[in-house]
This record gives structure tokens, sequence and C-alpha cells, in this order.
């Protein structure tokens, strides 16, 4: 029986710092499973590490459960929903650092149900609940970005910070990979570039 | 400085105390910011009272802060804001969720559909701020929904209104040889 399913990590790396998020489907009492994502923010030149309060993604009830004759199956499917949590992490940090507000507020009241057309108040609360839970994680992965373009790369920062959110909005649609990254760096002349880290996989502190 | 106000809700066996306190928050030895708390203080008669709060506004020191009426200001906000959190779950009893949604938008100013808003880092701030909120909201609003139920099951006066409806009846059980044979799988 699966208890557990991998972690799937999606990580942005920064010249001074690197911002993993990372997801892994649960199993609740054996029969139904939930996903929750965790985000760290990692300070490369200190050593030093922060992480977040984890946030539910969502309780997944059969499918998971009746995969258990197939432990290959199950753990696919586990990771499969692992990495659509990190991927709406990822699409969501995209939207908020390219302004995209209406677009990421009507997604995500849309995806945890904080609706006002719903029928009870407290299924409303419970919505908010969870969503206040991301919105925690959302805005600290935009003010590391942001720390971090403001500090490596002053010139046009504000337009580097919306490249970096059209890019992760792209890229964050990959469930067929465990680990992947990002990496933003300094070319040879020294401008900002994004890197799809095809096949670097570091190892953080 | 610090100003505390209560309201106090009995249902039943549950005493639910709304605490707003109004602070002034201290930063390298001044007096800079004030903050306001909400406490929920859920005490079951015979049981060990417990609570949960939520920090509702927090934000530069205001002018009345520092006067002689700050008492007064303490006092008012705290007031204001422990009446407010009782109104939002007064929406809740009502299930009026599109009046919450729209108390709570006023106040936190969440919804970047009709005002601008100056970034979308604010937004997310503002909404983990409502989740908080709303967490705490969904905690107390369940503690008085089953003060509700039980002292409303419990009075005398309900059972006897009631009971001819049949509400409190408990469920008939069918003698075994009436009963409809089980549905076996095809």
């Amino acid at each position: 029986m699966l208890h557990k399913g991998p972690t799937v990590y999606r990580r942005v790396i920064f010249p001074s710092a690197a911002l993993e998020a990372r997801a892994r489907w649960k199993a609740v009492n054996g029969k139904a499973g939930k996903t929750m994502l965790r985000v760290r923010i990692y300070w490369l030149d200190d050593q030093r590490v922060r992480e977040y309060p984890p946030a539910l993604f969502r309780y997944s009830s059969d499918p998971l459960n009746a995969l258990l004759f197939s432990r290959q199956a199950a753990i696919e499917e586990a990771m499969r929903e692992a990495a659509e949590a990190t991927d709406a992490y990822f699409v969501w940090l995209g939207l908020a650092l390219q302004e995209e507000r209406p677009l990421l507020f009507d997604g995500m009241t849309h995806f945890f149900k904080f609706d006002p057309s719903a029928p009870f108040a407290t299924s409303m609360l419970y919505g908010a609940q969870q969503l206040g839970e991301w919105a925690l994680l959302l805005r600290a992965g935009c003010a590391v970005v942001e720390t971090e373009i403001f500090r490596h790369f002053p010139e046009d920062a504000r337009k580097h910070v919306k490249e970096l959110g059209a890019f992760l909005q792209n890229w964050a649609y990959r469930p067929e990979e465990r680990v992947a990254e990002v990496v933003v760096f300094a070319d040879a002349n020294g401008q900002f570039a994004i890197k799809d880290a095809r096949e670097v996989v570091r190892v953080l502190p | 400085m610090r100003v505390k106000e209560r309201k106090v809700v009995k249902m039943g066996d549950l005493t639910l105390a709304i605490e707003g306190t109004w602070m002034t928050t201290w930063k390298d030895g001044m007096e800079r910011g004030e903050e306001i708390r909400v406490r929920a203080i859920v005490h079951w008669a015979g049981e060990k009272p417990w609570s949960v709060s939520c920090v509702m506004d927090d934000g530069v020191l205001s002018p009345y802060a520092g006067s002689e009426l700050a008492k007064e200001y303490g006092s008012a906000m705290a007031d204001r804001h422990a009446r407010q959190f009782l109104r939002w779950l007064g929406l809740c009893f009502k299930d009026e969720a599109s009046r919450l949604f729209n108390a709570l938008d006023s106040t936190f100013l969440f919804n970047p559909e009709y005002r601008q808003r100056p970034s979308a880092i604010d937004t997310c701030w503002r909404l983990a701020r409502v989740g908080v909120v709303a967490s705490t909201l969904a905690i107390t609003f369940n503690q008085l929904r089953v003060a509700v139920s039980k002292s409303f099951v419990l009075d005398i006066q309900n059972y006897r209104r009631y009971a001819p409806l049949g509400h409190f009846r408990p469920r008939r059980r069918v003698p075994l040889q009436f009963r409809r044979p089980r549905r076996q799988g095809t």
C-alpha cells in the first residue's frame, strides 16, 4: 500500500538565493489522499534556509485508492498529483510577477471555491482559509524573486521580473520530471538571462 | 499601551467571548506602530477555556495614539473590530455568503476587480490575511453552531413543539422479516 508518493521539486535558482516548491501526495486513513505544497527559500551566500508553513493543495479521493494493486501506477498517479500542485504554484507565481491580478484572483478563487455564490458560508470560509495559506506562499515567492532581481539586475528590473513571470508560466507544465530547475543568471555581457537547466540538478544546503 | 474590549455571547453550555485588543507595537525602543487583534475565547461549561485569535489590522501609529485620546481611540478601535467579527458571525449564521464576501472585501480590499491595487504582492498579502481571519471565523462559527443545535434539541419547549412533527423521532426499526433483501452485485 502506498502511503507517500515521491516528492516533486521545482526550483528557481538566482545568483544568491533559490526558491523551491515541493509537493507530495500522502494517504489519509488509507482511503483518501491529500497533496501538500511546501515552499523553501535558500540563501546561498550565508547557507541559510527558511521553510514556510505547508499549504493544502487538495484532497483526492478514489482514483488513487483504486490503484492499490499496481504499485507503479499508484506512484505515477501520486507523482502526477504532486506535479500538478507545483505547476499551480508556478503558474500563479508567474501571473503575480506579471501583475495579472484579476487573472490570479479569479484562478485562485475558482480553484479554492472562495466564491460569493457559495451555498454555505462555511464552505466559503474553508476556501478562504486554504487560499490564504497559498497566498502567503505566493507572497514569499514574489518577494524573493523581486529582491533577487532588483539586487542583481537593477537596470530594467521591473521588466526582468515580468519576463521571468512569463517564462515560469510556460515552464511550469512538465509533469514528466521529478526535479526541474530554472536558473536566472548574468550572461557573458552581464545581462539578465534565464535558462531551463535540463540536466543540472544541484544539491542545495 | 493596550486596550481590550469584550463582547460575550452565552448559548446553552457555551460562553463565547469576542475580545478586541488594540495595542501599540514597539521597535528600537519606540512606539512605532499599532495592531488590532481579535480573540475568540471558547468556554464550554465544566471544561477548560481555549481561544483562537487573529490580527485584524496593523500599521503605523495613528496620531491619536500619541495624544491624551489614546485610550479612547484604542477602546473604540478594539470595540469596532470585536463588533465587526460578531457581525461576520451573524452573516455566517444566515448563510449569506455573498454579503460575507463583500464585507470581508470591504475590510481587506482583496478583490482586484473593483479597485486599483498597487501590486500583485499586495493582493497576495491581503488574501493571506483574509485566510487567517476566515479560519478563525470558521472555528468560532462551528463552536457556536454546535451550541445552538445542542441547546435547540435539548430545550424542552422545542421538544414539545417539534416532537409531533416527527423531528426527534428515532429511526424506525423495520422487523427483520419485512426488510428489503440486499441488492446483489451483478
